[in-house]
C-alpha cells in the first residue's frame, strides 16, 4: 500500500510541511548565546521570586505614620439640616458627658470624644496591668473622658465606680499612701503635680493633665469643685462621719473591717479609729440594719467577750470591762441602730471619758445619725464586697479601709 | 442554495477537500485508555476515603482549614568582645544619653554589637497614653539618643521602633512622645494592626509556646534592643527589662495576668535580645504600671545596658526600685531556671561615672 502524501498547506510563509521541523541546517552562535542568556535570566528571576516568598519589606504594608499628622478624611456627609426659623435662637448641640457634670465643658474646654466606659470585661484595655487592683476593690465601671482646650492642653478624667464607699476608700488609701490628703466637703483628694486623685462616695477619680501649668491646674480646680457639688448624691456612711467629723480623727487612723471583726464571724462591717498615734487603743462603730439588729449585735459581742473580759460597769445600753490578764479597759454600747465602743485602752478614767464623748456624738443628729429612728444603711448595702485577697489570706481582719497602711 | 453534486442519493454531502482519516485500532485504544485514566483519577481523588493517599475528599471541612505554620525568632545575642567585659554596665552622671553611652562603652561599645548595614529594632515601652513625666513609659530623650547612636555611630541601615500597646497605639506613641523622638532620631515607628501578627513558636515556653506575635517589624531584622524603664507593678511587683517584651504579644494577653510570673519567665526565653537598656533616671516607685502622679516618680542617676537581662533586672530591683532583694519577683528565679541568665550580678557588673 502506497504511503499517502499529505497535501501541502496553503500557507507558504512558515512551515508548509504541516509538522514541526527545523528548516535551518545551522543556528548562529549568537542566537544560541542569547537564548541561553534569556533562559538563565528566567531561572534566576524565578529562583529569586521563590526565595523571597513572604519576605517583603514591612514598610510597604505598615500604616503610614504620616496619617497621624493629616486631617481626617470625611467618610460621611451629613444630610441637609431641617430648615430653621432664623428668628429663633439656635440651640447648641453638646455631647452628653454624663456621668460627668455638664459644666466641665465650659470656658473653651470641650470633650475630645464621647465618654468611654469600661467594665470588668474590658478594663484591661484601658489600664492593662493595673486593672486587677480596681477589680480587687469591687470595681463596677470606669467612665473616661478627655477634655481639651484650644491651646492644646488636656485633662484626662477617670471616674471609677467601685460600687461601695468602703471599696473606694480602701482603693484610694492604697493609691494615696502617705501623701497629703485634702477635703472639699465630702470630696477627699490628693493633689498631684498635674491633676489630682481622690474619691467621692463610691467613686474614685483620677485627673491627669497634659502638663504642670496654670491652665491644667485651673481646670483641675474647676473639676474638683464640680465633683464636690455631687457629694450629696453619694454621702459617706454615718460611722465614717462619726469617726472623722465627730471625733475628728485623722483619716490615717480610720480602718474598715468588712468581716470577722474582733475575729468573730458574726461581727461584720465595723469601723475602727485609733485614738492615738501610738498604742493599740481604738474606738469602733457599727451601723446595724435596725435597732433590733444593733441590740442583737450588742448582746452577741457581750457574750463573746465573757472569757477574757471582766464586767466592771454593767448597764442596759452601755457596759465597761477590764481585761482579765492585760488590765486594759473595754467598753460596749448601743444607741439606736449604732453599736459603739472602745477596746484595749490602758487608762480606765480616760477610757470612760472617750466613750462618753463617743456616745454623745452618736446620739446627736448632727451627723445624720438618729437613734431610735429606722436607719437607712443603704449607703452600706449588702452583699459584702469582694475582699482583697492579700489582706484576707493572712489576717483575720480585712481592714482594707486602712488609711495609714503602706504597701510593701 | 446550491449543493455540490453527489454520486448517489445515499452519499453524504461532503466538502470537496474533505479527506477521510479513519481511526486505527491503536489510536482508538490509546484514547480509550486516556479517557479511562482521566475519569478514574478524578473519581479516585474525589471519592476515595480521606485517609487514602492523595484523596481530596473533605466531608467535614476540617482538611480545608488553613494550617498555621508558626515561625521562630532567631537568637539576636552577640558575644561580648572579651570575657573581661562585664555582663551589666551602669552609666552614671550627665544627661541620660551620656549615661547610656558610658554604659554601652563599658560593655564594649555599641559598634561591637551593631554592624554597619544592620537593621535594628528598638522596643520601647509605650504601653499607655500617658505623658512621659508620669514614668509609665520609656523616656523619649533616651530613645532619641539611642536611635541616633545606632544610625550615626553604627551606621545601621534602618532603626525600627515598635510596640503593641493595648490602648490605641497612635495615641500611645503620640502622647508618650515616643513617635516624635524616634523620628527625630531618624528611626521609623511601626504601629500594630491586625495583619501584623503571626504565631510565634517558642520551644520551652509554658504559656506562649504558640502565640500571636507582633511579627511585621521583625522582618529581616538583624539586631534587637530593648529600651525600657524601671517601675513598680501592681501584679508582679516590678516591671523592668524582661517584662518589656510583653508588649510584643498579641491575642488576648490579659489572661496571662493570672500567672504573671510564668509568662514573664516565658518572655525571657522568647526573646534573646542583642542588648537590654534600662532607664534608671525616672523610676515609678509606686502605683505602677500606669502611674498617674508625678510624685510617684523618683529621679535616678543611672542608665543600664546589659547582655544578661536577668542580672540587670535583679540589680535594678535592688538599687533603683530600692526593694529588699529577698523579695525579688518570682519570675527572675524562674527565668534563671529556664536558662535566660543568672540572677547573681556580683562580679559581672561594672559602674562607670
Amino acid at each position: 500500500m502506497a504511503k499517502k502524501v499529505r497535501p501541502r498547506r496553503k500557507n507558504p510563509v512558515f512551515n508548509d510541511f504541516g509538522r514541526r521541523k527545523l528548516l535551518r541546517k545551522s543556528i548562529p552562535t549568537v542566537e544560541i548565546g542569547a537564548s541561553l542568556a534569556c533562559l538563565a535570566f528566567l531561572v534566576v528571576a524565578g529562583g529569586w521570586t521563590l526565595s523571597q516568598r513572604d519576605n517583603y519589606d514591612p514598610g510597604e504594608r505598615d500604616l503610614d505614620i504620616a496619617l497621624l499628622d493629616t486631617e481626617p478624611k470625611q467618610l460621611y456627609t451629613r444630610p441637609l439640616a431641617r430648615w430653621r426659623d432664623p428668628s429663633q435662637p439656635i440651640a447648641e448641640t453638646r455631647l452628653d458627658i454624663a456621668p460627668f457634670p455638664d459644666e466641665l465643658v465650659e470656658g473653651g474646654w470641650a470633650p475630645a470624644s464621647r465618654v468611654q466606659t469600661f467594665t470588668n470585661d474590658n478594663l484591661y484595655e484601658k489600664i492593662n496591668g493595673q486593672a486587677e487592683q480596681y477589680v480587687k476593690f469591687g470595681f463596677r465601671e470606669l467612665s473616661f473622658l478627655i477634655l481639651e482646650e484650644p491651646s492644646g492642653e488636656s485633662v484626662d478624667l477617670f471616674l471609677y465606680d467601685q460600687a461601695r464607699f468602703e471599696n473606694a476608700l480602701g482603693l484610694f488609701a492604697e493609691q494615696r499612701g502617705s501623701k497629703p490628703l485634702l477635703t472639699r466637703g465630702d470630696l477627699l483628694y490628693t493633689p498631684t503635680g498635674i491633676g489630682a486623685i481622690g474619691m467621692l462616695g463610691h467613686h474614685v477619680f483620677h485627673l491627669i493633665g497634659s502638663g504642670a501649668n496654670d491652665v491644667v491646674m485651673s481646670k483641675t480646680e474647676q473639676v474638683l469643685d464640680s465633683l464636690s457639688g455631687l457629694a450629696e448624691a453619694s454621702p459617706a456612711p454615718a460611722p465614717f462621719k462619726v469617726l472623722t467629723q465627730g471625733l475628728g480623727l485623722p483619716l490615717d487612723r480610720v480602718h474598715y473591717t468588712p468581716i470577722n471583726a474582733f475575729q468573730l464571724g458574726f461581727a461584720q462591717r465595723f469601723w475602727f479609729g485609733r485614738t492615738t498615734d501610738e498604742g493599740t487603743s481604738r474606738v469602733f462603730v457599727h451601723w446595724a440594719e435596725s435597732d433590733d439588729a444593733a441590740s442583737t449585735m450588742f448582746q452577741k459581742l457581750h457574750d463573746a467577750q465573757q472569757g477574757e473580759l471582766e464586767l466592771v460597769t454593767p448597764g442596759e445600753s452601755e457596759r465597761h470591762y477590764r481585761h482579765a490578764f492585760l488590765g486594759t479597759h473595754y467598753a460596749l454600747g448601743v444607741a439606736g441602730p449604732l453599736v459603739y465602743g472602745l477596746e484595749d485602752h490602758p487608762d480606765p478614767d480616760q477610757a470612760v471619758t472617750e466613750v462618753a464623748r463617743l456616745k454623745e456624738i452618736v446620739t446627736t443628729s448632727e451627723l445624720g445619725v438618729r437613734p431610735g429612728v429606722p436607719s437607712s444603711p443603704s449607703v452600706v448595702p449588702t452583699p459584702a464586697p469582694p475582699a482583697p485577697v492579700a489582706s484576707q489570706s493572712d489576717e483575720s481582719e480585712g481592714d482594707y479601709g486602712d488609711y495609714g497602711e503602706e504597701e510593701g | 442554495m446550491s449543493r455540490e453534486p453527489t454520486d448517489g442519493p445515499d452519499k453524504p454531502i461532503q466538502h470537496p477537500e474533505y479527506e477521510k482519516s479513519p481511526m486505527d485500532r491503536r489510536t482508538f485504544l490509546r484514547r480509550i485508555a486516556s479517557a479511562t485514566g482521566l475519569v478514574g483519577t478524578t473519581g479516585y481523588l474525589s471519592l476515595a476515603p480521606e485517609d487514602w493517599p492523595f484523596s481530596l475528599k473533605d466531608r467535614t471541612g476540617l482538611r480545608s482549614i488553613p494550617k498555621i505554620r508558626p515561625f521562630r525568632l532567631t537568637d539576636f545575642q552577640v558575644a561580648k568582645p572579651s570575657p573581661s567585659h562585664p555582663d551589666v554596665a551602669v552609666g552614671r552622671g550627665g544627661s541620660p544619653t551620656e549615661m547610656l553611652r558610658k554604659a554601652l562603652d563599658t560593655l564594649g561599645g555599641l559598634q561591637h554589637y551593631v554592624k554597619p548595614g544592620d537593621i535594628v529594632l528598638v522596643k520601647p515601652n509605650a504601653a499607655f497614653d500617658r505623658a512621659p513625666a508620669l514614668g509609665a513609659t520609656t523616656q523619649p530623650e533616651l530613645l532619641e539618643g539611642l536611635v541616633r547612636m545606632l544610625l550615626v555611630d553604627c551606621r545601621a541601615q534602618e532603626v525600627r521602633v515598635a510596640d503593641n500597646p493595648i490602648e490605641s497605639p497612635p495615641d500611645c506613641f503620640e502622647k508618650t512622645g515616643i513617635r516624635r523622638a524616634a523620628e527625630k532620631g531618624g528611626g521609623r515607628v511601626y504601629l500594630p494592626d491586625s495583619n501584623a501578627f503571626k504565631v510565634l513558636n517558642t520551644p520551652g515556653a509554658k504559656l506562649i509556646e504558640n502565640w500571636p506575635f507582633f511579627h511585621r517589624p521583625f522582618l529581616n531584622v538583624d539586631k534587637v534592643i530593648g529600651l525600657t524603664l524601671v517601675k513598680d507593678h501592681n501584679l508582679c511587683h516590678a516591671s523592668m527589662g524582661i517584662k518589656n517584651w510583653y508588649g510584643l504579644l498579641g491575642g488576648v494577653r490579659n489572661q496571662f495576668h493570672q500567672d504573671i510570673n510564668e509568662i514573664i519567665s516565658d518572655l525571657a526565653i522568647m526573646m534573646k535580645p542583642t542588648l537590654t537598656v534600662l532607664d534608671g533616671t525616672r523610676i515609678l516607685m509606686r502605683n505602677g504600671p500606669t502611674g498617674g502622679d508625678p510624685s510617684d516618680v523618683a529621679p535616678g542617676d543611672a542608665v543600664l545596658a546589659a547582655v544578661d537581662p536577668v542580672a540587670q533586672d535583679c540589680w535594678a530591683f535592688e538599687h533603683l526600685l530600692r526593694r529588699d532583694p529577698n523579695d525579688q519577683p518570682e519570675y527572675l528565679a524562674m527565668a534563671e531556671e529556664k536558662g535566660s541568665g543568672q540572677r547573681d550580678w556580683r562580679g559581672r557588673l561594672q559602674e562607670v561615672t
